[in-house]
């Protein structure tokens, strides 16, 4: 066997070992039980609606902790692939085989709910004189998890810190 | 008809399944002789439980080779559930209590189990190496005698 080809198996298992080692961490791609409340309130005389998004993101490694996590999570009309409403969220830490809770709150005013009542099908009257809307869940081809930022962790080191 | 030497096939494969036994052989005993009764030590100490149980836990979130934490079977949720609950305690600061030893000794078990499978797999490993040698006297004896 040549050099050349023994530099390309020596290449080729470093990959391998290398892939074993580091390629293995799952990423999270979606969230969990997502699901959307709106309440409508008056407050200074203008109409406001509180967004109440709730959901949760999975780890599912089980050595790889989640750390300092950033993204934004995007309801998409299924129709035109638009998106309808954004909201940005931060989990400190999601630990192996944990799911990181979301529980977020966005006020938007009469005009930028309007999208985001025609994609969850809520009548806008009724909404106003009932004050709330039931909880609806979201399906999961509405819904993007994007700009994901983190950190990974081994859970030994993390809890080693954690004196 | 042409008669194969297959004495350096036999060779080589013997040497193989002795290598993989003699490595097997190192992690299940440093598992077996160093950890395990290390781990056992901390959660039956009679003094300062919080940080021997939460060095224990340590210890036993590194998994065992043949043990590793992933691909539960339902027997094995238990142990799931465990690593989350516990993850979160040493993480969070909270105090272990007496209860939670038997769970920690379920992990340990898990361990106690990987290293045992790994002492069977070198049992397992030692034979076929063993045979490996016969054929390669065998072939040997028989090639020697031809010449």
């Amino acid at each position: 066997m040549d050099k050349k080809n023994t530099a390309f198996l020596a290449g080729a298992l470093f990959s391998l070992v290398a892939l074993l080692f580091t390629g293995c961490t799952v990423k999270p791609e979606n969230v969990a039980s997502p699901s959307v409340k709106i309440d409508f309130a008056i407050q200074d005389n203008k109409e406001v609606y509180t967004v109440h998004f709730s959901g949760g993101i999975r780890n599912e490694n089980n050595s790889v902790a989640f750390t300092n996590m950033k993204g934004t999570i995007r309801l998409i009309d299924p129709e035109t692939k638009k998106v309808v409403d954004s909201f940005p969220f931060e989990v400190p830490v999601i630990l192996p085989f944990d799911t990181g809770i979301l529980d977020l709150q966005v006020t938007r005013t009469d005009t930028e709910i309007g999208p985001l009542l025609d994609l969850l099908k809520i009548n806008r009257e009724q909404l106003v004189s009932e004050g709330s809307s039931s909880g609806n869940f979201i399906e999961e081809n509405d819904l993007v998890l994007a700009d994901l930022v983190y950190e990974k962790k081994n859970i030994i080191t993390l809890l080693q810190e954690k004196k | 008809m042409t008669i194969f030497n297959d004495t350096k096939l036999y060779f080589y494969f013997a040497i193989a399944a002795l290598a993989l036994a003699l490595i097997t052989a190192s992690l299940s005993a440093y598992s077996r002789f160093s950890v395990e009764p290390r781990i056992h030590s901390l959660l039956n100490s009679e003094s300062n439980m919080q940080d021997n149980y939460r060095k224990a836990y340590i210890l036993l979130r590194n998994p065992q080779i043949f043990a590793l934490y992933e691909h539960f079977d339902i027997d094995g949720m238990k142990i799931k559930n465990s690593l989350v609950y516990f993850d979160n305690k040493v993480y969070e600061g909270r105090e272990f209590i007496p209860d939670e030893k038997k769970y920690l000794e379920l992990l340990l078990q898990r361990r106690t189990d990987g290293s045992q499978l790994g002492f069977n797999t070198v049992a397992y490993l030692l034979i076929v190496s063993a045979l490996a040698w016969a054929m390669f006297f065998y072939e040997r004896r028989k090639f020697q005698s031809v010449s």
